[in-house]
């Protein structure tokens, strides 16, 4: 998918694990490129031990990607307003989970992690509730992890939408530095692309397959992360779902105020 | 289309997540013979079925305190046979479940369980510590306690603060009795979460088995993923339906 500013794709694997346990595959992504040149992701994993987990992490989805549209269409200009934008996201995508729960289906069964991404206008922001992490390319070839997960106070622990009160562990990160790319994944996959001690991303990862995929035909990309998730590399690392969702810029913005890159591609 | 156009990707190998398991285990005089027999069987079990696991293998870490005359953490990358101190215990006691191999218990002695649970306490508080250190991810450890009698020192204390550090969410504890002479009552003072359990006979292999299975269940969950669903015991356990 590509819209002049943005080209991207992703994909959701299936691990072994929860083929062994009869369990569906739980991690679910939607990478939205909007008309304008925005583009929005939205990554969910359903927790293993929930039995409508899956259920939880499309509903989480959709609602998220509906209100974010929202957001851009409004187009904040501020920090402060990102912020509370993100944050009345969150808090009207678990509100809807609330409304689809009854006795049979109790909210808890639809324990889901949620992730997502705007870029608009010059701006980045991210939000997550769950163990996600998100790794930006800077303009400057730099490599900065945008989001890592928030860990309770014990190893066990970790955050989901349908907690009560849920924003309390919402984390956002906002930038009006230009961006070159963007990644997405959740904890099965991350593992073996970042160093966990310090959650640094591990270049030898990032740098081939930014370099590559900014010169495949944009609509393969989608087809080149599956093929990569379904590696027997990745195979032997993990057993867990993995998901790796990618926006690459395509015009590579030169030493530009941000406010220019709203304007026509600088190729 | 290709599948190697992203073969020059290069991934990083994070230590695995850990799991830790203390078997406290009761080698008083009165498990002699028969008991103590199967306890090794079962020992061995365990021994066999948990390297059936990949993941396990690698990811569960198993350490053996028993409490008979005397509290002795063994040894295990040794064979089992030298006490370790606290402090050697922390960075040596755990063996990776691969490379477990079952010691051979003898019985005698007295009943020190209050002392066994301190010293198993304080081993995983420690290991912890070992973990953090080296920013490896852990799951909640486990204590599998197993006697055939009733404590013969000053247990008290020990007991509560097993049950305040599962409280906690710092631990999960098993308590198991064997046999007739077994204080169901005391040994359900050592857990706030789950109630004693009855070996069924000496049922000691199926027990190991469960034991197996269920570290198997965590082990490949993630870390951060929640409950797992355990296998039931009723292969090994005698469970109550009277009520």
């Amino acid at each position: 998918m590509q819209n002049g500013h943005w080209r991207g794709g992703g994909a959701s694997l299936c691990g072994t694990r929860h083929a062994r346990l009869g369990a569906p595959c739980q991690d679910v992504h939607r990478y939205v490129s909007l008309e304008g040149g925005s583009v929005l992701i939205a990554v969910a994993d359903g927790a293993g031990s929930a039995e409508n987990a899956l259920e939880g992490a499309e509903l989480a989805i959709n609602h998220i990607i509906t209100a974010l549209t929202e957001i851009v269409a409004e187009g904040p200009t501020d920090e402060e307003t990102w912020h509370t934008r993100m944050r009345e996201a969150f808090d009207r995508t678990h509100t809807a989970l609330r409304a689809q729960a009854s006795e049979e289906k109790p909210l808890r069964s639809f324990a889901t992690t949620l992730t997502c991404v705007v870029l608009h206008g010059g701006w980045s922001v991210a939000g997550q509730i769950g163990d996600g992490v998100i790794v930006v390319e800077t303009l400057d070839g730099t490599l900065v992890t945008a989001m890592r997960p928030r860990r309770g106070e014990y190893a066990t622990d970790t955050y989901f939408l349908t907690m009560p009160d849920p924003v309390q562990y919402l984390d956002v990160w906002i930038s009006h530095e230009p961006i070159i790319a963007v990644a997405v994944t959740t904890d099965g996959f991350a593992r073996l692309i970042m160093r966990l001690s310090d959650y640094t991303p591990h270049g030898p990862f990032f740098r081939p397959l930014l370099d590559t995929l900014r010169h495949v035909d944009e609509d393969t990309i989608g087809t080149h992360l599956t093929a990569l998730l379904n590696s027997e590399r990745v195979r032997n690392g993990t057993d867990d779902d993995t998901t790796l969702v990618l926006a690459l810029r395509d015009a590579l913005p030169l030493d530009a105020p941000a406010e220019t890159l709203e304007g026509p591609s600088l190729l | 289309m290709n599948e190697d156009s992203l073969a020059a990707v290069e991934f990083i190998e994070n230590p695995e997540p850990r799991c830790a398991v203390v078997l406290l285990l009761d080698t008083s005089y009165s498990m002699n013979g028969d008991r103590i027999q199967q306890l090794n069987d079962g020992l061995r079990t365990f021994e066999e079925a948990i390297k059936q696991d990949r993941l396990a293998s690698l990811r569960v870490e198993v350490a053996l305190i028993t409490f008979g005359g005397e509290v002795r953490t063994l040894d295990m990358r040794e064979g089992g046979t030298r006490d370790l101190s606290d402090q050697e215990a922390a960075q040596n006691g755990f063996v990776a479940a691969g490379e477990f191999q079952a010691p051979l218990l003898v019985a005698q002695g007295n009943t020190p369980m209050g002392a066994a649970m301190s010293r198993a306490l304080r081993l995983l508080r420690l290991r912890k510590e070992i973990y953090k250190d080296n920013s490896v991810e852990y799951y909640r450890p486990w204590i599998l306690l197993l006697t055939d009698g009733a404590p013969t020192d000053p247990w008290d204390w020990a007991a509560r603060e097993a049950r305040d550090e599962e409280q906690r969410k710092g631990v999960v504890i098993y308590p198991i009795g064997v046999g007739s002479d077994a204080d169901m009552t005391t040994l359900s003072q050592f857990s706030s979460t789950y109630p004693p359990l009855l070996l069924r006979g000496l049922a000691f292999r199926e027990l190991f088995q469960w034991l197996s299975a269920s570290l198997s269940a965590v082990s490949g969950s993630s870390p951060t993923g929640g409950q797992v669903k355990l296998p039931p015991p009723n292969p090994w356990a005698v469970v109550d339906t009277s009520h």
